[in-house]
């Protein structure tokens, strides 16, 4: 099967600091990929540079195809119309990614810049047939309004029929439901399941919600500290999760705690700053069942039924 | 039990549109808080929750006074504001700590640490040194080194800057904390270790804490009971046990439901009416899968279904798998009185 989006060893190097480090997965068409990890884990920074959206100063090794073309060997100008038109993404914050003084229907149009064969109205009846399938009502009334004119769940809503607008093949969605209230985001989450079908190709959805992650994924990629720990199918990940950090993760989530306590679980410690990462494994420092062979040799990703993960005693639990 | 806090019928206004806008006949104001009654005990956490724009944060701050209220009375340990200026607010400012919601926000990027935490002293007459002192035992009880007095905000974490929103909340040993989305943003391990530093100040002191949230995972956990909003009307309250074992208002139903609790009704269809225009009887009706001729004329009384468990509802513990509402046993007498 072709994977639309295949990392091959991939390590992001902001000046002599290296972020992210040999990062290796592919996601094959038609599914929806969770990345999950912590602040500081690298998830930004990989997605910035599967986006080729990395500041300058930033250096990316490693390969990273799109449907089979290397990123990194394309010059600036394909690169740019590769995002245009195969790669599209929705923020978590829908009122920053759309212009407050422009009304919503021409932004829509806008978004379609890169469809040259289409005429205006088309791309404006393409627009506004996009509202209405994301569930939004009146679209009519909607194409006219500007963005502060919509409620929060509403303008994501817009973000996303705007992703969905050039058809891509990776859509990244960045925190899409952090900035909504629970009911909204879960009609967020639902319209983003409908919608999968509109996307021919894949989905990679950044979150550090389990619970969207289980709902709305097929895959799971677990990050720390800029490595990638854990990786598979959700309900082998989550259901038998392999790397005690996936074990932690999990057990921190207050909705999966059955018992209401006042007490709640972390995981103790801090993550390792990437400029001084510890020996061995990079999670020895904070693992709650760290053995003397975590410090000294760094484990490698290893296949454990349908999921992989890097820890030394992966399988045995 | 005496409470430490009592709000009753409290009615927030803020004034709405333009001069055009009033010319075509729109309201002046927008009601915000529409009579709202509250009790909050020694040492108790009541979660608010409710959608966006259900005036959570809005209740917060009148709560504090940072909003003038329209009509109604609060009382904080035994003292009582009914109006606008009143001399009551700033001793009652003294007894209630505020955790607003974006802690980056909240402090002041080019002020210290220390002199942030310790500006609730300064306005109250507190010396230098007192505050240094202070400023280092507030930085020790939210579990941060001293060594932060010295920084600025934008040298720490979210998390950190978050302990930092706790510390200045301490600061003048309130009687009562209003924390307003604490933990929005925070990864779930950093998240508990916040939650877990609440708890303890609370074992410790007996403060009183409003959990203004719209997390219900987070609430079940650390409140006692929670009160549910909806277009600025508390719809239900109970003990937090209670409202996830037997939630009475469709409203609430639903929002537990938005949370994945297996076997609920699915969630919400349709925005949150304006304020401007809040639907005439219950306010829920034009998104209620219950809602009936009833619903649509009658605004619900409160009704009392058991100790501390308040709701607004014609229909209350109904669900939408029944065939109609008035099919169901008639539901006891509305009580009017307020416990």
């Amino acid at each position: 099967m072709a994977a639309i989006v295949d990392l091959r060893d991939v390590s992001i190097s902001y000046g002599n600091v290296r972020a992210v480090r040999g990062i290796t997965f592919a996601l094959e068409r038609g599914r929806v990929l969770g990345l999950v990890g912590e602040s500081g884990s690298g998830k930004s920074s990989l997605v910035s540079a599967m986006l080729a959206l990395l500041p300058k100063g930033a250096s990316v090794e490693g390969r990273i195809a799109l449907d089979g073309r290397d990123l990194y060997a394309l010059g600036e100008r394909e690169r740019r119309a590769l995002r245009g038109r195969e790669m599209a993404t929705v923020s978590q914050d829908p009122f920053t990614a759309l212009n407050p003084v422009i009304r919503i229907g021409r932004q829509l149009v806008e978004f379609q810049h890169r469809l040259t064969h289409l005429s205006r109205g088309a791309k404006r009846e393409r627009a506004r047939e996009m509202i209405a399938r994301v569930g939004i009502s009146d679209p009519a009334v909607r194409m006219e309004q500007y963005p502060h004119q919509l409620s929060g769940g509403l303008r994501q809503r817009v973000a996303i029929a705007a992703a969905l607008l050039v058809q891509p093949k990776l859509l990244i969605a960045d925190e899409p439901t952090t900035a909504l209230d629970a009911t909204t985001e879960a009609e967020v989450i639902e319209i983003i399941r409908d919608m999968r079908g509109e996307v021919d190709g894949s989905i990679i959805l950044v979150t550090h919600d389990m619970g969207v992650v289980g709902r709305l994924c097929d895959d799971v990629a677990v990050m720390y500290a800029g490595e990638l720990v854990e990786s598979g199918p959700v309900e082998a990940v989550l259901g038998h999760p392999q790397h005690p950090y996936t074990r932690a993760l999990l057990a921190c989530d207050p909705a999966r705690i059955e018992t209401p306590s006042r007490h709640l679980p972390t995981i103790p410690g801090t993550v390792p700053s990437p400029a001084a990462l510890p020996g061995g494994c990079i999670f020895s420092t904070r693992c709650p069942s760290v053995q003397p062979v975590c410090r000294v040799d760094k484990p490698v990703r290893i296949g454990i039924g349908a999921s992989h993960a890097a820890c030394h005693f992966a399988g045995a639990a | 039990m005496t409470a430490l806090l009592e709000v009753n019928d409290l009615v927030v206004r803020y004034p709405s549109g333009s001069l055009m806008d009033r010319l075509r006949g729109e309201p002046r104001d927008v009601t915000v808080l529409d009579g709202v009654s509250l009790t909050l005990g020694p040492g108790e956490t009541l979660g608010l929750v409710g959608e966006s724009g259900s005036g959570k944060t809005t209740l917060g701050r009148a709560i504090g006074g940072l909003t003038p209220m329209a009509s109604g009375s609060i009382t904080l340990a035994g003292a009582s504001a009914t109006g606008e200026k009143d001399g009551f607010w700033r001793e009652m400012r003294r007894n209630v700590g505020f955790m607003f919601q974006d802690p980056m926000a909240a402090l002041d990027p080019r002020m210290r640490l220390a002199a942030s935490i310790t500006e609730p002293l300064a306005v109250n007459g507190a010396g230098r040194a007192e505050r240094r002192r202070r400023a280092g035992e507030l930085l020790a009880e939210v579990g941060l080194s001293p060594d932060f007095a010295g920084r600025f905000p934008h040298q720490i974490s979210g998390g950190q800057a978050r302990r930092v929103t706790v510390a200045r909340a301490l600061a003048l040993r309130p009687k009562l904390v209003i924390a307003d989305e604490p933990t929005a943003g925070l990864d779930l391990s950093v998240q508990g270790e916040l939650l877990n530093l609440l708890n303890a100040i609370q074992a410790a002191s007996a403060v009183s804490f409003l959990f203004i949230t719209h997390n219900l995972a987070v609430a079940r956990h650390v409140t006692d009971r929670i009160a549910v909003m909806y277009l600025g009307r508390i719809v239900e309250s109970a003990r937090t046990a209670e409202i996830f074992a037997r939630p009475a208002h469709p409203y609430t139903r639903a929002l537990l439901s938005a949370h994945g609790r297996p076997g609920a009704p699915p969630p919400l269809k349709g925005e949150v009416p304006s304020l401007k225009r809040r639907p005439r009887g219950c306010a829920f009706h034009t998104r209620c899968p219950l809602a009936a001729e009833l619903c649509r004329r009658e605004a619900p009384a409160e009704r009392i279904l058991g100790p501390l468990h308040q709701v607004r509802c014609h229909f209350p513990l109904a669900t939408a798998g029944d065939a109609a509402p008035h099919a169901f046993p008639a539901p006891p007498e509305p009580a009017r009185s307020t416990p």
